[in-house]
């Protein structure tokens, strides 16, 4: 898709604006629609323009990302203004409303009164956003910033005891605890004063600057006075109007642009293509953090094969066996877990497991999840392999006096490690892709640290590109080198006719 | 003579199946029984039993004496080995291998000592020099003679063959039932299922007729094989051997 621009958007007649929807009470889904204060003023802007609006809902990750890439033309998400992300290439435009972050602890907390608390504290932010940069800045260490996707993980985490408390922006933290979360409380004002901007990407400034004028005219005509009231239920006061004002150099330095100016545009022929470029200066820069990332994917992956591999066949051999308990309670199991989205057993473990007594860390659960995860897959792939074997190989065995699990050890599972040795390899490589997942947790693997980088970086196609070819950098080794043994592993085979015999054969 | 293997009234059912209906039998050490009878007549059967591959439904079987029961059949299996018709020899291990695999594992002998004896028996079955190849290396009558001589890895006092030479090719029959052979002349205890009336008549000391579950004829091999008393045995006699 290419670059956005007034003529195209014009050519369109549609606006696409890009937020993440989980943030209440600026945008969330209400009965598959989406709703809230930035919904309301984002439409008004587009009847301004004369555009249809079209929301686009994506993670926060993706968001200011999707500007760049030109598949949005500006978002609203409650994105606070900062100099980092004008660095980055970002516009905004006049702050729109006031925001700053609040901090929230279990009721009752006495440790926590203030920022100077959160110190010694774990404290739980959604990921890249000005929350997590507070609370860096306040000197909180890394491995005590547990960071999320969503601000409701992080009060989540609150309530599990995980950590001890979280911080972000005070409206949705105000609109999400008056609907839940009754063991959890906010602490005093606000410690860090923000302001909330419209987001355009650096070509787009003529955009900006009709925005600015869109939201002028709202504050006087009384459509932001209505939208104000409706989603944060208090009136709007003059002093709020006037802080607004005051703060109006806070956005990027754009004219405000007179609407009719917009109505005179030529609309632009279909130009598709668009100019991308790679940034090698954003991979040289963001390398170690991706490399650092790679390697606790690497460690996600080994550790859950190291435990999978034997749990799943244990499982494997309860199935086969006999004794109707233990096939049943493997048949369960597998079914369990090959019946459910991975992503959910992640979220049992980390968030659901504390509520019944079971605490265990981001990294433990991630492994165990994994682990579980593949123990059932890696069993079906022995059984099916321990099936295939002739049934003649295991009464062979018997005959010779051999026990069940003899001839198991000695004669069955030699044969099965060598035909399931392909399907493994499948499964090593797709359990490190899934190891993605366990991101939800706040484990810094490799797409996570992409998503992050991707966030603010500006490039979000530079940074997937240079993830995408860090995962293969990662699973083409090992699928060439199951190849190499499996070649070496050839069970020697004769073809019924022939005389000729096989010890290796080429792939 | 002292019966080595005594099987009273054997019954076999699979489902509702009856494949045995009742087999009598006393088998004397060093004896060498001829089992012949059409395909499905229970031979595979009988000798699966014995071996404990299949549970009798009823019936008893005993080896010196003792019961054949779930609980010493591990004991028991050393005692009596077994031949497949399919050889079933173990693809991943070599010749030598697959013989010192269960003397290893069962008896706990050190590995060379186990490889030792392996040597020997594949002397034995005169195929010395392919121990250390794989079972997709040899032919069908080479697999077979290595699977003899890994059933006798045990030092058993009873043999029991399922068809071995049905699976082979009709050139590779002859050294397979030498091996045989030269086995009876050394005193084992045999049981051998076959169709291969020339190897009953010159082997055996005594042909069974099965029939149907049921030992329809048993004698001489001169008196079943040469001169049969039941309809249903000339009936398949003249069968097998006019073919």
């Amino acid at each position: 898709m290419g670059q956005s621009s007034l003529p195209q958007i014009k050519s369109r007649g549609e606006l696409v604006i890009a937020t993440d929807p989980t943030y209440p009470p600026f945008e969330y889904m209400e009965k598959e629609k989406m709703v809230g204060f930035d919904v309301d003023i984002g439409n008004e802007i587009g009847k301004d323009l004369g555009l249809k609006v079209r929301w686009v809902g994506l993670e926060w990750a993706g968001v200011l990302g999707s500007l760049e890439s030109g598949k949005c033309d500006l978002a609203m998400a409650g994105v606070t203004i900062t100099e980092e992300r004008k660095k980055h290439g970002y516009i905004f435009s006049r702050p729109y409303m006031l925001s700053g972050q609040e901090i929230v602890r279990r009721k009752g907390d006495n440790r926590i009164n203030g920022p100077k608390d959160l110190i010694d504290k774990v404290v739980s932010v959604q990921q890249e956003t000005t929350g997590q940069y507070a609370v860096q800045k306040l000197g909180v260490p890394k491995d005590r910033l547990l960071r999320f996707d969503q601000v409701q993980d992080g009060l989540m985490n609150v309530r599990n005891g995980k950590s001890d408390a979280t911080v972000g922006d005070l409206p949705t933290i105000k609109a999400i605890l008056q609907k839940g979360y009754p063991e959890l409380e906010m602490v005093g004002e606000p410690f860090v004063k923000e302001s909330l901007g419209i987001v355009v990407w650096k070509n787009n400034a003529d955009l900006d600057g009709l925005i600015n004028r869109s939201l002028a005219l709202m504050m006087v005509d009384g459509r932001y006075a209505a939208a104000y009231k409706k989603w944060f239920k208090e009136p709007l006061t003059t002093s709020i109007v006037a802080e607004l004002e005051n703060r109006k150099g806070q956005g990027s330095p754009v004219k405000e642009i007179p609407l009719e100016n917009f109505a005179k545009i030529e609309r632009a022929p279909n130009m598709g293509g668009s100019a991308f470029t790679f940034r090698w200066d954003l991979v040289r820069e963001a390398l170690p953090q991706m490399l650092k990332g790679a390697l606790l994917t690497i460690e996600l992956t080994l550790l859950s094969l190291i435990f999978g591999i034997p749990s799943g066949l244990i499982f494997a051999l309860m199935r086969i066996s006999k004794a109707k308990p233990l096939k049943a309670i493997a048949t369960v199991y597998v079914e369990i877990i090959r019946g459910t989205p991975l992503l959910m057993q992640i979220y049992v473990i980390y968030f659901v497991l504390p509520a019944v007594g079971l605490e265990l860390s981001a990294m433990v659960s991630g492994i165990l999840a994994l682990s579980l995860n593949a123990a059932a897959y890696i069993s079906e792939i022995f059984r099916a392999g321990i099936e295939s074997i002739d049934s003649g190989q295991m009464e062979a065995a018997r005959s010779l006096g051999m026990t069940y699990g003899q001839a198991m050890q000695n004669v069955i599972l030699p044969q099965t490690v060598r035909r399931v040795l392909p399907p493994m390899t499948n499964e090593a490589v797709a359990l490190l892709k899934d190891s993605s997942l366990v991101s939800v947790v706040a484990l810094a693997e490799l797409m996570r640290v992409g998503k992050e980088i991707a966030t603010n970086g500006g490039s979000p196609t530079t940074v997937y590109v240079t993830v995408a070819a860090i995962y293969l950098a990662m699973t083409l080794p090992l699928t060439w080198l199951v190849r190499r043994l499996e070649d070496q592993w050839q069970p020697i085979s004769r073809p019924r006719d022939g005389a000729r015999t096989f010890k290796k054969v080429k792939a | 003579m002292k019966p080595v293997l005594t099987i009273r009234d054997l019954h076999k059912s699979f489902g509702k199946n009856e494949v045995l209906k009742g087999i009598n039998l006393s088998v004397g050490e060093g004896e060498v029984i001829a089992l012949i009878g059409a395909s499905g007549s229970g031979k595979s059967t009988l000798l699966r039993c014995v071996n404990r591959l299949e549970t009798p439904t009823s019936g008893s079987i005993e080896y010196q004496g003792q019961t054949i029961s779930d609980v010493n059949i591990n004991q028991m299996r050393r005692e009596i080995g077994m031949v497949f018709q399919r050889f079933n020899l173990f693809p991943h291990l070599t010749a030598a291998d697959n013989i010192a695999l269960a003397p290893r594992k069962v008896l706990g002998s050190e590995t060379a000592i186990a490889r030792a004896a392996a040597i020997d028996l594949l002397k034995q079955v005169k195929l010395a020099e392919k121990a250390d190849a794989f079972p997709g290396e040899l032919s069908g009558g080479q697999q077979q003679r290595v699977a003899i001589a890994r059933a006798l890895g045990l030092k058993p006092k009873v043999m029991l063959f399922d068809e071995p030479t049905s699976a082979l090719d009709p050139e590779l029959v002859g050294e397979v039932l030498e091996v045989m052979r030269d086995l009876a002349q050394l005193g084992m205890t045999m049981i051998v299922a076959t169709h291969e009336m020339g190897f009953a008549r010159e082997v055996a000391k005594r042909v069974i007729f099965l029939d149907s579950g049921r030992i329809l004829e048993e004698g001489s091999p001169d008196q079943v094989l040469g001169n049969p008393k039941e309809e249903r045995t000339r009936e398949f006699l003249s069968r097998v051997l006019n073919r």
